[in-house]
């Protein structure tokens, strides 16, 4: 009994997970004229849905820019985050403290607020309508999680081995890159990996800040399924699909690392 | 996600009404533009940008095309967004230096006051179009110097489609409850839903969801007020109220109904998609909705669906216009003037019809005998003669749609009666227009 327990326990929770997605599957099979798809397996399943939703709503070059803005932002948001996290978890600086909290108070402030006065700047800067005009916000956006995250990382490794390495006469560069990096893989790999899932779905500021339609991100591909008084279920369900299928396959990809790194954070 | 997206919308709605409204004010009132109007076009190639929405963009695209098959030296590209999205940021996309020459409105909302778009009156002098379109149509684009109310002054758009809001019926099971007469008064629907009540039937579908109800209450306040009385709230004109005998009738009415059963239980956690469902399964023997559900109604119900124009000796109608603006920016505001004239032509209309709209010339609209589109084009004639379109309550003030939902919400609940229902709603309006 106790040892089918945690079996049956997994089962209900893979269950939980997979049935929004069998309830998402079967709709985007639905003829397009069904107006509220239930759960059932439709008798004529309409495998040309995807292809259609693919074209209504442009997603080759919508999977495009989140493609472009997703890259864009990993990068840099890794290095800059590895290096601020690397500072404040082992250096001494004389306003740690407060320059912490300081990053803290930005996973406070909702970003929503920033939205109108950042269209104004990004205006006056000349960046509107470029995919600067996203990847560089995120950037900054992503920032205090990511130093957080790094710092824990930074943090929790034994202070010998920062030793070690001053004793052997390694700078501070030497010993980021050639004893602590190696090392923080797994959280780096983490950290991509969330950074590249929220830069790939983020909406409101490819809305605001690009005017090109074509230039946007994939998830606004989704509003033309939505009009205001219904909304076509089938092709939004297909779009849903279309839009997630990347991220899923790049979690797959890493997906052992993804699992270490988010360990590595319970064991601490 | 979606909470955030509801938020971003907030937040960026109450920006935008505090923040951005002065500074673009100021530089629009200067570029206002005076002098005789250009009629027509030249044959200077131009090339205008028009942004719209799916919805009504299906229709403006045919347009586009017969345009600019008469007219080759004018190019239009077009763009859409989907509703939500497009109204978020239709304001800071005209403010911007990649400004749409001609841009659809959903609402008059704060683009007017921050002077995004023109003032059409000189074109709707030089083409007529006062004498194109009933007044009530127009009017619902005009907009006074105080840029909230409705009704008079500048016009700030030219209408394309017209959508109404009417009773849809099941023929079938109307005639199995033994109504043989499509109801022609308040009382007479009474009878009607009560016959369908005896025979077992679901009286009237609805969805209340997002405050759906809101339009049966509407329909019954304006038949019993008058379209002209009721239209003065809608357009926020000093000194009207929505404490009136009508809207009252219409509270105390609906919650009768649903004392009696004549609503589903459900109601209120029901959508309006999911209620036409239900309605085109049979679940129902008449429906408040709009003429923008006519197709998906007609293709499950066939011939046995009908549509009359809300009961009431003089017809009215909640409608209002898909119509396009010139934004301030643009530099072919003559030649895109042309082309908000060319929405009323023959082929225009036909365009507009094909796409589900009422037409602005009814002559374009050609439907087949015995179907619901019939049915809608005979409504949408006898309340064009009796002048009895009004628009939307629900867009009165910017807030007025969220609280018509959570009100209504509440009568059907019982958690609020009449009295407290109307004063909701009026002190809600005074917020704005008082």
């Amino acid at each position: 009994m106790t040892k089918q327990l945690p079996r049956l326990a997994l089962t209900v929770a893979a269950a939980a997970v997979l049935f929004p997605f069998l309830a998402l599957f079967t709709a985007a099979l639905q003829p397009q004229s069904n107006l509220s798809p239930g759960l059932s397996w439709p008798s004529d399943p309409q495998w040309g849905n995807f292809a259609t939703a693919w074209t209504t709503a442009g997603f080759g070059s919508l999977l495009k820019s989140s493609a472009v803005i997703a890259l864009g932002v990993v990068p840099i948001a890794l290095v800059l985050a590895t290096l601020a996290g690397y500072g404040l978890a082992t250096m001494r600086l004389k306003a740690k403290g407060p320059l912490f909290a300081l990053l803290m108070l930005g996973l406070a402030l909702p970003y929503e607020a920033i939205v109108i006065p950042l269209y104004y700047d990004l205006d006056s800067a000349g960046l509107l309508n470029t995919y600067w005009a996203v990847i560089l916000p995120l950037v900054g956006l992503f920032m205090p999680f990511g130093v957080f995250w790094m710092r824990t990382h930074f943090e929790s490794l034994p202070k010998e081995l920062l030793e070690a390495a001053a004793v052997d006469g390694a700078n501070s560069w030497r010993t980021l890159t050639r004893v602590l990096l190696p090392t923080a893989v797994p959280a780096l790999t983490t950290l991509g990996l969330l950074y590249f899932m929220w830069a790939w779905n983020q909406f409101l500021l490819a809305l605001v800040l690009i005017q090109d339609p074509a230039m946007r991100t994939a998830p606004s591909g989704l509003g033309k399924f939505v009009q205001q008084y219904g909304k076509n279920i089938p092709l939004l369900s297909a779009g849903t699909f279309i839009v997630i299928a990347p991220i899923v396959l790049v979690y797959l990809l890493f997906q052992r690392h993804f699992i270490k790194g988010i360990l590595q954070g319970a064991v601490k | 996600m979606k909470i955030s997206r509801v938020l971003a919308g907030a937040v960026l709605v109450a920006l935008c009404g505090t923040a951005c409204a002065p500074g673009a004010s100021k530089e629009a009132s200067g570029a206002e533009p005076s002098g005789p109007v250009k009629k027509g076009v030249t044959d200077e190639k131009v090339t205008l940008k028009l942004v719209s929405t799916p919805e009504s963009g299906a229709a403006v695209k045919s347009v586009i095309k017969a345009f600019e098959v008469k007219y080759p030296q004018v190019t239009i590209e077009y763009e859409d967004n989907s509703v939500d999205d497009y109204n978020k940021a239709l304001n800071l996309s005209l403010a911007s230096d990649q400004a749409p020459d001609i841009a659809l409105l959903n609402s008059v909302g704060t683009t007017v006051k921050d002077g995004l778009v023109l003032d059409l009156s000189r074109y709707a002098k030089a083409y007529d179009w006062d004498k194109t379109y009933p007044s009530t149509q127009l009017n619902q684009w005009r907009v006074a110097e105080d840029g909230s109310t409705l009704g008079t002054g500048g016009l700030y758009a030219a209408p394309a489609g017209f959508s109404l809001v009417g009773v849809y019926y099941n023929k079938a099971k109307a005639a199995k409850a033994g109504i043989t007469t499509p109801p022609a008064t308040l009382e007479e629907f009474e009878d009607a839903l009560a016959k369908a009540k005896k025979a077992g039937e679901l009286p009237l579908q609805l969805g209340n969801q997002q405050g759906h109800a809101s339009f049966a209450i509407q329909l019954i306040g304006q038949s019993a007020d008058g379209a002209e009385k009721a239209a003065q709230w809608t357009f926020g004109q000093k000194g009207a109220t929505f404490d009136t005998p009508g809207n009252r009738t219409a509270a105390d009415r609906l919650t009768a109904w649903k004392k009696k059963g004549y609503l589903p239980g459900s109601a209120n956690g029901t959508d309006l998609q999911t209620a036409v469902d239900k309605f085109t399964k049979g679940r129902g023997v008449y429906f408040v909705d709009g003429n923008w559900d006519a197709e998906k109604i007609g293709d499950k119900l066939g011939k046995d669906a009908g549509f009359i124009a809300f009961p009431s000796p003089k017809a009215t109608a909640i409608g209002t216009s898909v119509a396009y603006a010139i934004s301030s920016k643009s530099k072919n505001a003559d030649a895109a003037a042309f082309f908000l004239d060319f929405l009323h032509s023959p082929e225009a209309s036909a365009a507009e019809f094909r796409a589900g709209f009422m037409p602005a010339d009814l002559t374009a609209a050609k439907p087949q005998d015995g179907t619901v589109m019939k049915d809608i084009v005979t409504a949408w004639g006898r309340v064009n003669e009796d002048n009895g379109l009004v628009g939307f309550n629900n867009n009165a003030t910017a807030t007025m749609n969220d609280k018509l939902t959570a009100t209504t919400q509440e009568l059907l609940a019982n958690r609020t009666d009449t009295d407290g229902f109307v004063k909701a709603i009026q002190d809600e309006w005074t917020k704005t227009h008082g």
